[in-house]
């Protein structure tokens, strides 16, 4: 075995975190192994546990991800919709971690650790700003509301929705979050 | 090898099918033998083949679920929730073969494809009975809120959305099935 230098380490490191987000994203956090990781990598398993430890360790580093949602309070109510969609897709479509992380939490109460975790320092604080009132109920209907659409869309690839382009889910999604989050409590 | 009362072939039979759920939403499809499932039961895989065919064949049985909606036609808007929430509570907390393919769908194209299928022949033309118009649109954002709850509520836990009792859900999901369904359509 050669000697990596540094800069050759960080890109395994990088190498290693990519390859773990597609195992996981296809194969879910419990039939993904540290040995398939390292040979599609084409490095040996205890270089990815001497990079990140075990696979629960690797799998929270992959999946260490960052919604950017701003900051809602003040904002028109009819605007939230049009504010939080785009965020929305770009979490769905350009991050493969988060579906990894979707995937994985269905059957892995690590993962699912990892999900919950996510949605209560990063999506709920910022959601919490745009409602007026009930926030656990708003909340917790529109997180519901947000994960249906990203396991249907993108994961089941259930033809109804995931044939819909993105402006008309926009459009018929927009109603449900602006009733979810600002609309009368019912 | 002793011979199997019919009572015992029963019991095998149930015993077969929640060992194949408890597979094939740990391990999905693909990588479920039928080799482990009978090893799970300590019968031989001959014996499940002999009762239940394929991988295919145990599959589609041990995931099979009824969910059984109401006549949707004429009903009032503001009581669809309260009819469909009920049906579909018992789906999500009460029946492990909707949870065993739900789970199964997240990492396999065969299960995914077979909740699809359900979707399409079981829950789309009861729905259909609701809407004025746009009926794919209608039913595919409402089907993705059916299944953020189930998946939020019953199989992920622990969310917010969780600690809500059935009642308080119920509420406040009424007016997101009312839009979807029969509210106006979006500009």
């Amino acid at each position: 075995m050669s000697v990596t230098r540094p800069r050759n380490a960080s890109q395994t490191r990088a190498d290693i975190l990519s390859a773990a987000r597609r195992r996981f994203g296809a194969e879910g956090y419990e039939r993904t192994t540290l040995r398939a990781v390292a040979a599609d990598v084409g490095v040996d398993a205890a270089l990815v546990i001497r990079y990140f430890g075990s696979k629960q360790d690797l799998f929270a580093a992959a999946a260490d991800f960052s919604i950017d949602l701003p900051d809602m309070s003040g904002v028109d109510p009819d605007e939230v919709a049009g504010i939080l969609l785009p965020r929305f897709f770009a979490v769905w479509e350009e991050d493969e971690t988060f579906l990894a992380l979707l995937r994985a939490a269905m059957t892995s109460p690590v993962a699912a650790d990892t999900l919950r975790r996510v949605f209560a320092q990063q999506v709920a604080p910022k959601l919490i700003t745009a409602t007026p009132d009930n926030p656990i109920q708003r909340i917790g209907l529109m997180g519901a509301f947000v994960i249906g659409l990203a396991t249907t869309r993108y994961v089941l690839e259930n033809p109804p929705i995931a044939t819909l382009s993105r402006e008309e889910l926009t459009r018929w999604a927009a109603p449900v979050i602006h009733q979810l989050l600002v609309g009368p409590a019912p | 090898m002793v011979t199997k009362r019919p009572r015992d072939a029963a019991q095998t039979r149930a015993d077969i099918l929640s060992a194949a759920r408890r597979r094939f939403a740990t391990e999905g499809f693909e990588r479920t033998t039928l080799r482990a499932i009978a090893a799970d039961v300590g019968v031989d895989a001959a014996l499940v083949i002999r009762y239940f065919g394929s991988k295919q064949d145990l599959f589609a049985t041990a995931t099979e679920f009824v969910i059984a909606l109401p006549d949707l036609t004429g009903a009032e808007p503001d009581h669809i929730a309260d009819m469909l929430l009920p049906r579909y509570f018992a789906v999500w907390e009460d029946d492990h073969s909707f949870l065993a393919l739900l789970r199964a769908a997240m990492t396999s194209r065969v299960a995914a494809d077979t909740l699809n299928e359900t979707l399409a022949t079981h829950v789309a033309p009861t729905l259909a009975a609701a809407t004025p118009d746009n009926q794919q649109q209608r039913i595919a954002l409402t089907d993705a809120f059916v299944i953020g709850l189930a998946a939020t509520r019953s199989v992920i836990g622990d969310l917010p959305v969780g600690s809500l009792s059935r009642e308080e859900l119920s509420r406040w999901a009424a007016p997101v099935f009312r839009q979807l369904l029969v509210g106006p359509a979006p500009s």
